[in-house]
């Protein structure tokens, strides 16, 4: 039998794919109620003050990709743990809960507010928004404010499983890593959206509203799979942190690239926003979510190569 | 530092320290003459005040010196040291035992004994790190037996008699030890006498004192676990209660926890408190030589010979009350053991016990204050405590106070502090959905006084007495109607004293508070025992006050049915009854009338069976017992107990309504007829209830829904994945594209709804690199308008014919769905892809989204469209005309295309106003355009459905006029060209069209729909992409989703 059991921390999954934040809501239970295939969900990044966001148009399609700016649109914190959370611990895949900030203390408060909810199963530290103002990338780009941030939610949060959200636009992704894991973080999220822009030929202005985006989609997938392996390489494999990774990820093979690199989990974003395939089969039509259509490949795969468990694959590629 | 020992009615510090800022200065001299532990003086000490206090008690000074007086506090660890190096040593001897694990010797912790038979013993062991327990075996049992032989080296209380209280079963403080304890005790005590230091031993006579009541008779099974019981505290009882079960503690382990506890006060005391520096006389205060002055005696005699007048600046203590804590009798247990004199005769208490009764207290008090306003300076304040609520001395102490020439102000009512855990708890458990607490109050008075040159006379003023007991009878009647007519008096009390002033005061001060309230609330309620009952509820009560009237109003009617006759009871209760169906928006109206039925077919069919469920449902929801029947006589029945009953029989035009009602005895009497209601007032009446209620209501409605009555609530529904089938794809002229799509009829879309469609079909597969299929190449879906619904056997073209739209037409709605168009004009990738879609292929789409149009009733609607905007409100057009609105078309298009301006061209006035109000239009000129075709077919379309009016503006006159559509609609507004009465505006378009149009609407004060456009990503509320700014509820900004929120808006609310 293949077992495609993950552990992230203290965070067991069924299957090693993730919904990434800001694209998975509470409104996606209506369209696909069983989550078959997921194996944890990321809410959406949630600050401790409501934020309204970044002026619309707010999300550019692009060839091959997605320029969104939509800019941390939340309620706050507490209308987060006292809507959000009740209906999505009806599911039953675990929660990670997004959490962002612009200030070490907004953080602190945030994580240590979420750290005691049983629903709540770990803390992802969004530090690689490329579309705030302040705070955001920030941390994600000054190692030393990074370090002071992690172990001050460590502190805050306890055994709580952690993990911090890295962002691409730097010159070496390792050196956020390691002081990362450095700082006591229980895994590694990768890649956040690349900085990009969009031109409207006939007014002459940015296409987006925040004119400044973040690019996402297909476009982006050998970009994640350099960075992960790059962490995979320097320090990850070294100190045992596993790795989340995402980026451009909508098939399986892309899914499967990502874990050969060296990713334990593999997160998908933008091909949610067409969670169906319809596959034609005797019977007639049938519609197939995209994660079940990630974890069918990697079952198929892993069997025809018999190999049992799926952490036999992770890092494959990355060996020399 | 207040919790180094256990003395009674300690006071929040941060109280104290809140009272002696307001009313002192720095250096002001503050009088405590019932000092207790000490409080006032350390928090006076602490805020640079100086304290003269006094206690009878040499247990109460004495805690309060320790606790002032700074010490070493490596001192006192050497100190403890020594201690433990000689006493530990031959205690634990006295409590050995064997270890039940590892056989080796153990010491007890405490053993638990019943009367004098050991039960369980308690131990630590070097083997474990865990307290352990076990079985006592005849050796241990033994060892009770040795000590009554062996003598007790050292000093102990050999003599002292228990003082009464009540009857004890013990006569001699030192029958509450047992012989071991007594053994061990003097040793420790004898070890803390040798210690040079006076200081230091004081510190540890203290922690003696502290251990004493854990290791004797007194202390109770501690824990939850009772077979497990810990070492926490004991008695903290008010009596020397020996109970039956109770632990025999190792002292030595008592003392320890003592030490540790004192230790940790002294810490703090030395930081709190600098510069402490306590004196012998009032001349060393006066010089500032000292600033605090700690005496024992009675408060009268000290004052009078310690201090001269007029010298005080602030009083405020806690005098004791009555009976209920008897200090000095039970500080004897530890005074005992230090050798301190009690000087019982002047203590301010009563004991029946010691004949002192009510009189000598009241002397004695009356004593102290009179020297206290001999010391305190004219005009200051005198803050005394009171907090035996039960107790009757409140008028007493008021009117001793008033005796002595203070003035009482205020009765405050203090609640207990945070601090006060288990009694914050206690309350919090205590508290009613009001917030007002069920049995009287927590907390205590402190009733603050001035002092004053002439005594206070107590007068009967009669004036002031009668606003007085209009007052009382206004509150008691307020209390009483939000407490459901009944309350402990207690409570009452506590609103009252509240709520007075010092003229009340002193007026209220001579007399009961109990008679006086008695009195004043004859009219309307009556004491029983301590609670408080209306004795009927009279309707003046319901007049009490206009503003309070919503109120009170529901609690009484509640309180009216339980607290009236007998004989009235079912009168009432019937009455409530209808009541009840009043408000929830059944009024008597059709109770009376009989109107004419409507007698059309398919009402008819299934008419009484689903009137029969209206009702059953409503009964159910009105908290009747409700049942549906089969009966000649009844269809539906609903009880109240066994107090009313109605029956309503459904006929083949109205429904007759029975109400019974019963004797007292219960037998049923003849019925009486209520009435008769309409089916269709009724059915509205039922319909806005559940519409007004959202939790109820649309239960109700699910539930009705399979008959097919009431129309679907669509906004509830959460949209689908569906595949639907495409039937045709229609370019019906340049850039303009007609898509019909078979519909499966299971969710109806509604006007103003959307579908979120894969511009892109699965058969054309893409494939890439790794030579897999991906099947679709563009990222995002599109959101596209529902443009027409095709209803089953049904031709819209009948609505041109008809003026006054026939009944069936109505119904057409309720039919089943077959097709719906799409109507969208190529723009990008995603609808030109769409464009190249074929016939009989299949689309991936989720919906219908988001909320359509709120379809009323309206005479006239105006539809705004501007350009591709038209699409969505065709669907609503039509839909309206099913309802029999009029509608006004106002159609606008460019046609030629919009340029951003170069420098040197001159764009025609119509682009102009467009490109004045918005040069950056980029989605508004996809918008905008339209051909020749494209005008023309539009109009056709809503020429079939019977639009009265149909205006169509271009840019360059070719059709129709010249100019913006929201210039001309806004000047045929102005000249009345339009129906003012009961007209709605919808409308879709550009931004700047939409708002300009709901500008218009609000200069005119027209209701007016918008439905908005903006680029999506998920279509399902999740990823925030597609936001709209609008006013919030409070009035700040907010962004809203289109896709869920919207796409329809009440154009007030959006923040253009």
């Amino acid at each position: 039998m293949v077992d495609l059991e993950t552990k992230i921390g203290n965070l067991r999954m069924r299957t090693p794919l993730i919904a990434v934040s800001g694209i998975f809501g509470r409104e996606h239970l209506n369209l696909f109620p069983e989550l078959k295939g997921v194996g944890a969900v990321v809410t959406k990044s949630v600050t401790f003050n409501p934020r309204l966001g970044n002026p619309e148009p707010r999300i550019i399609e692009t060839p091959a990709g997605l320029l969104n700016s939509i800019g941390l649109q939340n309620p706050g914190i507490y209308k987060y743990i006292n809507d959000q959370i009740p209906t999505l611990r009806t599911l039953e895949v675990p929660i990670i809960a997004s959490v962002a900030g612009s200030s070490v203390e907004e953080y602190v408060k945030c994580s240590s507010l979420l750290a005691p909810l049983d629903e709540v199963d770990a803390i992802e530290l969004n530090v690689s928004c490329p579309n705030v103002d302040k705070g955001g990338m920030e941390f994600g780009c000054d190692p030393i404010s990074l370090h002071r941030l992690i172990t001050k939610v460590r502190h805050a949060v306890g055994n709580k499983t952690l993990i911090v959200k890295l962002t691409p636009n730097i010159t070496d992704i390792a050196i956020p890593a390691q002081v990362a894991i450095d700082s006591g973080v229980d895994a590694i999220s990768l890649i956040n959206t690349l900085r990009g822009m969009a031109i409207d030929l006939t007014t002459w202005k940015p296409k987006l509203g925040n004119r400044i985006g973040g690019l996402s989609g297909r476009a982006i997938h050998p970009i994640a799979v350099y960075m992960i392996y790059r962490c995979y390489t320097s320090c990850c494999k070294k100190n045992n942190v596993p790795i989340i990774g995402m980026g451009g990820v909508s098939s399986g093979e892309e899914a499967l690239e990502l874990i050969l690199v060296g990713a334990t989990c593999v997160g998908v974003g933008t091909a949610m926003f067409n969670p169906f395939e319809v596959k034609k089969s005797n019977e007639g039509k049938e519609k197939e979510s995209i994660f079940q259509k990630l974890e069918q490949y990697l079952l198929e795969y892993m069997e025809k190569r018999s190999i049992k468990n799926i952490s036999n694959l992770i890092g494959k590629a990355a060996a020399r | 530092m207040y919790s180094m020992h256990k003395y009674w009615s300690k006071k929040s510090p941060d109280e104290i320290a809140a009272y002696i800022e307001r009313y002192t200065n720095e250096g002001d001299i503050i009088l405590d003459p019932f000092c207790g532990s000490g409080i006032v003086a350390c928090e006076a000490v602490r805020l640079n005040r100086r304290a003269f206090v006094i206690d009878l008690n040499p247990i109460a000074t004495f805690i309060t010196r320790v606790t002032l007086t700074p010490v070493n506090l490596s001192r006192l660890q050497w100190a403890f040291q020594d201690l433990k190096s000689t006493c530990e040593e031959p205690v634990s001897g006295l409590f050995k035992t064997t270890c039940n694990r590892c056989g080796k010797n153990a010491v007890i912790e405490f053993v638990v004994r019943s009367g004098d038979i050991p039960i369980q013993i308690a131990y630590s062991c070097t083997c474990s790190d865990i307290r352990l327990f076990k079985a006592p075996n005849t050796k241990d049992k033994d060892a009770g037996q040795i000590f009554k032989r062996t003598k007790i080296p050292y000093w102990f209380p050999d003599s002292t008699p228990i003082p009464l209280i009540q009857k004890e079963r013990f006569q001699y403080i030192h029958e509450l030890f047992t012989r071991r304890n007594l053994i061990a005790l003097s040793t420790i005590l004898n070890e803390i006498e040798k210690i040079d230091n006076l200081k230091v031993r004081d510190v540890f006579k203290l922690v003696f004192t502290g251990a004493l009541a854990q290791s004797s008779r007194l202390k109770p099974l501690s824990g939850r676990d009772r077979k497990r019981p810990t070492l926490s505290e004991g008695w903290v009882a008010v009596r020397y209660y020996a109970p039956k079960m109770w632990q025999e503690v190792n002292p030595w382990f008592a003392f320890e926890r003592s030490f540790e506890r004192v230790y940790k006060g002294k810490k703090e005391s030395n930081d709190k408190l600098k510069n402490v520096a306590i004196g012998a006389s009032y001349e060393d205060l006066s010089k500032e030589k000292a600033n605090v002055l700690i005496f024992t005696g009675s408060s009268d005699t000290i004052i009078k010979e310690k201090l001269p007048d007029q010298c005080v600046d602030y009083v405020l203590t806690d005098p004791p009350f009555g009976k209920h804590i008897q200090y000095l009798s039970l500080s004897t247990f530890w005074g005992a053991w230090l050798k301190f004199d009690f000087n019982y005769n002047k203590e301010l208490v009563v004991n029946p016990h010691r004949s002192i009764y009510i009189e000598d207290y009241e002397r004695l008090l009356g004593d102290i204050l009179k020297e206290t306003r001999r010391v305190i300076k004219p005009h200051k304040y005198l803050h005394i405590y009171y907090h035996d609520i039960h107790g009757p001395y409140l008028h007493k102490m008021l009117s001793l106070v008033a005796e002595s020439k203070f003035l009482p102000e205020r009765i405050i009512h203090q609640p207990p502090p945070n601090s006060f855990g288990a009694a914050i708890r206690n309350l919090k458990k205590e508290q009613d959905q009001n917030g007002k607490y069920k049995r009287g109050h927590y907390g205590s008075y402190i009733v603050r006084c001035r002092a004053e040159d002439e005594p206070i006379t107590l007068t009967k003023n009669t004036s002031t007495e009668k606003h007085l007991s209009q007052k009382i009878a206004e509150i008691a009647k307020e209390t009483l109607a939000i407490r459901k007519g009944i309350m402990p008096v207690g409570t009452l009390l506590h609103s009252i004293y509240q709520k007075l002033n010092s003229k009340e005061i002193i007026c209220f001060a001579p007399y009961s508070a109990e008679k006086y309230v008695q009195e004043a609330i004859k009219n309307f309620a009556f004491i029983r025992g301590d609670t408080l009952q209306l004795t009927r509820p009279s309707k003046s009560l319901l007049n009490l006050n206009r503003i309070k009237i919503e109120k009170v109003r529901k609690t009484l009617l509640d309180a009216q049915s339980l607290y009236i006759n007998e004989k009235e009871k079912e009168h009432q209760i019937y009455q409530r009854v209808l009541r009840r169906l009043e408000g929830n928006g059944i009024t008597f109206d059709y109770l009376v009338k009989m109107k004419e039925g409507i007698t059309e077919p398919e009402v008819q069919k299934h008419r009484k069976q689903r009137i029969s469920h209206l009702l059953f449902v409503l009964g159910q929801n009105l908290k009747f017992i409700s049942r549906m029947l089969n009966g000649k006589d009844t269809d539906v029945l609903w009880k109240y107990r066994k107090k009313v009953t109605i029956a309503f029989r459904v006929t083949d035009r109205n429904v007759l309504v029975k109400a019974y009602q019963y004797t007292p005895r219960g037998a049923k009497q003849s019925p009486s007829e209520v009435g008769i209601i309409t089916d269709v007032d009724l059915e509205n009446a039922i319909y806005k209830w559940c519409i007004n209620h959202p939790n109820l209501g649309s239960n109700i409605l699910k539930y009705l829904n399979p008959m097919g009555y009431f129309p679907s609530d669509s906004n509830h529904k959460a949209p689908k994945h569906l595949l639907l089938k495409v039937l045709e794809n229609e370019k019906l002229c340049p850039g303009h594209y007609l898509l019909t799509l078979q519909y499966p009829g299971y969710k109806e879309p509604q006007p103003g709804q959307f579908f979120h469609l894969v511009c892109d079909t699965n058969e054309k597969d893409i494939v890439n690199d790794t030579g897999t299929a991906n099947n679709y190449q563009l990222t995002l879906r599109r959101p596209f308008s529902v443009h027409r619904i095709y209803y089953k056997n049904f031709d819209r073209r009948i609505l041109a014919t008809r003026k006054i739209i026939p009944y069936e037409i109505k119904n057409v709605i309720k039919r089943p769905i077959y097709k719906i168009d799409i109507l969208y004009k190529v723009v990008g990738t995603g609808t030109k892809s769409l464009s190249e879609i074929r016939p009989r292929t299949y689309l991936d789409a989720i919906g219908p989204i988001g909320k359509g149009f709120p379809i009323e009733e309206v005479e006239t609607a105006i539809i705004v469209a501007g350009g591709i905007g038209v699409a969505p409100l065709v669907a609503l057009a039509e839909r309206l005309r099913y309802l029999g609105s009029d509608i006004i078309l106002y159609f606008g298009a460019l046609k030629k295309e919009i340029l951003i301006p170069i420098l040197g061209t001159r764009p025609d006035s119509a682009i102009r106003g467009l490109l004045r109000t918005r040069p950056d239009s980029t989605i508004e000129d996809g918008f905008m355009n339209g051909s020749e075709d494209f005008l023309q077919s539009i109009q056709k379309e809503f020429k079939e459905i019977g639009a009265k009016k149909i205006t169509v503006c271009t840019d360059d006159e070719s059709i129709g006029k010249k100019g913006l559509v929201s210039e001309i609609l806004e000047k045929d507004i102005n000249l009345d060209k339009l129906p003012s009465k009961n007209v709605t505006i919808y409308a879709c378009g550009p931004a700047k069209m939409l708002e300009a149009v709901s500008n218009i609407a609000k200069d005119h004060s027209i209701p007016c729909y918008v439905l908005l456009e903006e680029r999506m990503a998920c279509g399902i509320g999740a990823c925030f992409s597609c936001t709209c700014r609008v006013h919030g509820k409070s009035g700040e900004i907010e962004r809203k989703r289109v896709c869920v929120d919207g796409p329809v808006f009440n154009s007030e609310e959006i923040a253009w």
